[in-house]
């Protein structure tokens, strides 16, 4: 206002004031008569005496909120003391230092303006921000919470085309349809090109909310390619009322479906259509949402469930050290078959009579190469021959249904592996371990310890013999010795079977560990098996997309010249739409020709329609004095190909 | 003690035949779970005579253990007494009390009933062997002797020589007194004992060190007593010894982990 601010906004009472495109001395007094004025904005003003607006200011208790928009923010601004928050919109600064010196009780927002002086941002001292990368700077949303100030600062959004914003994108091209045909009441799994969709029984309801049971037409557009979203217009904005958000998708689909008259039909929500898409992003956690038609906007929906496959393949290899040489190369250790059988009497306990089956050398060498050994295990096979042992407790309910119990196992393996492989028990799983004795001195009798199933048993048991006791306690000793000599040989077994375990199992192991991994980590490469994918249940028909936010600050912005010149030199019409594809985002943007935001380091592709059968890609452009810039262009002409072809072309061209 | 009162008092209302089940049943009860040790006290032998009827048979238990302890060797294993033994020993002097103790043959049949009734308890040894036998309690030094039921000067009315007959009262009345049979001393006793197991190759196998714990119960054959008999008593000895005594654990020189 070039000469003061008219005497009206005095009297009539004004919540927000703004003030826009002037320039002012100091803020009249007489708009302290104004109570109801909380907020005061200032657009594009330039102060006279900027010592003297703070003063003027700091006189209106009332104002609480004061904006400054488009302009430069005087270097006095640690004079204005009376507000409680200050906003910066599109605005820089005449000494940017002096905002540390404001009130801390002031909370600051900043909107596409850089508060950040060293350590401060604003007024508030952030001494913890660490290593703050380019990316920080540019993407910055931080909030410190310093006793009572708030201090944010927002990235500037990205400037975008109304049609983007309002998600009206025209198409250019229409992704390809599948149209799949099912049964209402028939459960059935549906593949399409990237996803795979389970319909259970009644999954359809008609328009009068009854199980539909009849034909249904299903009819899948999937926007699975950056360039074919691009093309075709898919509504990318995300409206907030904090502001719009672009997405970057990590799988977008529409699914609807139609009975045999061509009526729409909706889900069933006592029986959901589950669907399992592929995730273009998986290394980024996406949100699931639903579009509307009827509004334009996407509403938030419960989240998809990731496959992780990456994640879990991680895990795989960095566990296959930690797995042991036998586990990697399969190698078993097979023991003898050992088999029990006992006799029951009312006068005489319990008698026990082993028998085995299985190798009887000892083994002398291992094969490098082998993956099985057979072990001869002397000392069970001592235990086993020609004993018979008594046991020396009372006999418990337990004891007997064990024994039992061994028994009924023994017999259906036998059955079945000699019907199977002959007499041989070679391949028989064992039922009875690692049998041994051990004495015990105390009670005067031997510990039978064997494992079956999961558990390792113990039983007292004394070897059947008679005479004497001269001629008894000399057989005992003859035979623990003889016991404890098989015991020597089998120890020797089992140190050798170590030993090549640790020596050439390990070699054999390494080089398993490395086909392991060289194959994992090309795996993802080849196929669809590896492919991660999102799970989802589809409550809604329409459009449906999992996709995360697209935030990154541009890294400036471009305006195109009404004219742009293609490969063999001839003038071609710039639009007003033009639309950028950033591939490693699976993200476009539709903006005005005027502004359109530029990556350094990002893959994109700029591309606008010349005609409804040609498309220019943008291959680079030339800087005009004006300030514009022309873009030099390919003409790509689109008349008779499909969506894939379309995308190939454009992909190529845009190299 | 009570128990076994009542037992005994039981015992003799059964008739011979159920003698091995009246042995079964009684081991059944009286058989501990878990079997108690306890050291042989020494005991010195005296000359004099051991008067059974008021003493009872104790302390001659006591001095046959005495004798057993110090004729078997200490090494490995001192010898003990084993209540689990002695329970069996005491059962068997009541459960049998005929012809078993004179015939050997007989003895081993009963052999079987020993063993089943030691499995029931958990003890330190795993064989046990049983010997009975009858020991004199009067030496009539293989004479004769004759049974006078009429109360004279020896309290078990057995005399030396022979019974005189058909005397007139003039006769009877210049007779001189009978002699009593003198009752076997400590000592003699003790012999006895000894004898009778050497018998049956105990001694040599205590010698040797091959039993470890004794059950001993020396019980009065009241049949015996003022009958025209020697008087006897009968003699369970139960021996037990370990098994495994001579193992020797040698250390292995690879135990996997």
């Amino acid at each position: 206002m070039k000469y003061g601010i008219p005497q009206i906004f005095g009297e009539i009472p004004v919540a927000h004031l703004t003030l826009k495109d002037g320039a002012i001395n100091q803020l009249e007094s007489r708009l302290a008569g104004n109570k109801d004025m909380t907020a005061l904005t200032l657009d594009n003003i330039s102060f006279d005496d900027p010592k003297k607006f703070a003063t003027s200011l700091n006189r209106l208790a009332q104002v609480e909120t004061l904006e400054f928009k488009n302009m430069t923010v005087p270097s006095t601004i640690d004079q204005v003391t009376g507000v409680k928050e200050m906003k910066f919109v599109y605005s820089d600064f005449q000494d940017i230092a002096t905002l540390k010196k404001v009130k801390p009780t002031i909370d600051m927002l900043a909107i596409g303006t850089n508060i950040t002086n060293e350590e401060y941002i604003g007024n508030s001292k952030t001494a913890k921000l660490g290593d703050r990368t380019e990316a920080d700077v540019n993407n910055p949303v931080q909030t410190k919470q310093v006793e009572r100030n708030k201090v944010e600062q927002r990235s500037e959004p990205m400037r975008l085309s109304q049609t983007m914003l309002d998600n009206k994108v025209e198409s250019i091209v229409v992704p390809t349809v599948q149209k799949l045909e099912v049964l209402g009441d028939t459960p059935c799994v549906v593949k399409t090109k990237s996803s795979e969709i389970e319909i259970p029984s009644e999954a359809f309801l008609s328009a009068s909310g009854e199980v539909y049971t009849g034909k249904v037409v299903i009819e899948v557009k999937e926007y699975m390619d950056p360039v074919l979203n691009a093309l075709s217009g898919a509504p990318m904005v995300f409206q907030t009322s904090s502001g719009n958000e672009v997405f970057a998708s990590s799988g977008m689909m529409d699914f609807r479906a139609y009975d045999d008259k061509g009526n729409e039909l909706k889900p069933n929500p006592a029986s959901i259509i589950q669907v399992q898409m592929d995730d273009l992003q998986p290394a980024k956690e996406s949100q699931f949402y639903t579009y509307d038609e009827t509004s334009n906007n996407w509403d938030l929906a419960p989240m998809p469930r990731p496959s992780n496959f990456m994640e879990k393949k991680q895990e795989i290899l960095d566990s296959l050290n930690l797995i042991s040489s036998e586990e990697i190369t399969g190698f078993q250790v097979v023991p003898i078959g050992v088999f029990l059988k006992y006799k029951k009497s009312s006068k005489d306990p319990y008698q026990l009579i082993f028998s085995t089956n299985g190798r009887s050398k000892a083994l002398k060498r291992i094969r490098g190469e082998a993956q099985k050994v057979y072990t001869s295990n002397p000392e069970q096979r001592w235990i086993a021959k020609r004993k018979t042992w008594k046991i020396d407790t009372l006999i418990s309910e337990e004891m007997i249904q064990l024994l039992t119990e061994i028994k009924k196992d023994q017999r259906k393996t036998q059955k079945y592996w000699k019907k199977q492989m002959g007499p041989k028990y070679e391949f028989a799983p064992r039922i009875i371990r690692d049998l041994t004795i051990e004495p015990n001195l105390e009670q005067d009798n031997y510990s039978m310890t064997f494992a079956y199933l999961d558990s390792t048993y113990r039983i007292p048991v004394i070897l059947s013999l008679s005479g004497s006791v001269s001629q008894i306690q000399a057989k005992e000793k003859k035979n623990f010795q003889s016991f404890q000599k098989e015991q020597r040989i089998g120890d020797k077994e089992r140190k050798a079977i170590d030993k090549y375990k640790a020596v050439e199992l390990e070699k054999y192991a390494k080089m398993r560990r490395y086909m392991i991994q060289s194959t994992m980590q090309s795996y993802p490469d080849y196929g669809q098996g590896a492919q991660e994918y999102n799970r989802f249940g589809l409550t809604q028909f329409g459009m449906t997309n999992c996709d995360y936010f697209f935030r990154n600050v541009p890294d400036g912005y471009v305006a195109f010249d009404s004219t742009g010149v293609d490969q063999n030199g001839k003038s071609v019409l710039v639009p007003r739409d033009v639309r950028s594809i950033y591939l490693d985002d699976n993200a476009y943007v539709s903006s005005t020709s005027v502004d359109i935001p530029v990556y350094k380091n990002r893959r994109s592709i700029l591309l606008f329609l010349i005609s409804s059968i040609e498309i220019a890609i943008v291959k680079g452009w030339e800087v005009l004095s004006n300030g514009f810039v022309r873009p030099k262009v390919e003409r790509i002409s689109i008349e008779g190909l499909t969506p894939d072809e379309v995308s190939r072309k454009i992909m190529e061209a845009g190299k | 003690m009570k128990q076994l009162c009542v037992f005994l008092t039981c015992l003799t209302l059964l008739d011979a035949s159920g003698q091995s089940t009246l042995f079964k049943n009684g081991a059944q009860i009286l058989i501990e779970a878990k079997d108690s040790i306890f050291e042989i006290e020494n005991a010195v032998v005296a000359s004099d005579e051991y008067d059974f009827l008021s003493n009872g048979m104790h302390r001659l238990s006591q001095l046959c253990l005495a004798k057993l302890k110090s004729t078997s060797r200490n090494h490995p294993d001192e010898l003990q007494s084993s209540k689990t033994l002695t329970t069996l020993a005491q059962l068997a002097t009541q459960a049998w009390r005929g012809s078993q103790y004179a015939d050997k043959k007989k003895w081993a049949g009963i052999a079987k009933h020993f063993r089943r009734a030691f499995e029931r308890s958990t003890s330190k040894f795993n064989y046990t062997q049983q010997v009975s036998f009858r020991l004199d309690l009067v030496d009539n030094k293989k004479k004769r002797f004759y049974f006078d039921k009429k109360p004279g000067i020896s309290d078990l009315n057995l005399y030396k020589g022979k019974k005189p007959r058909g005397l007139t009262k003039k006769e009877k009345e210049e007779l001189p007194d009978p002699i009593p049979l003198p009752i076997m001393t400590e000592t003699q006793l003790i012999d006895q004992f000894v004898l009778q197991i050497k018998h049956r190759t105990i001694i040599s196998d205590l010698k040797r060190g091959k039993y470890a714990f004794v059950g001993l119960y020396i019980h009065v054959d009241d049949n015996t007593l003022n009958k025209n008999k020697i008087p006897t008593a009968r003699v369970v000895l139960v021996l037990g010894a370990r098994r495994l005594r001579d193992i020797r654990l040698k250390k292995r020189y690879y135990v996997k982990e």
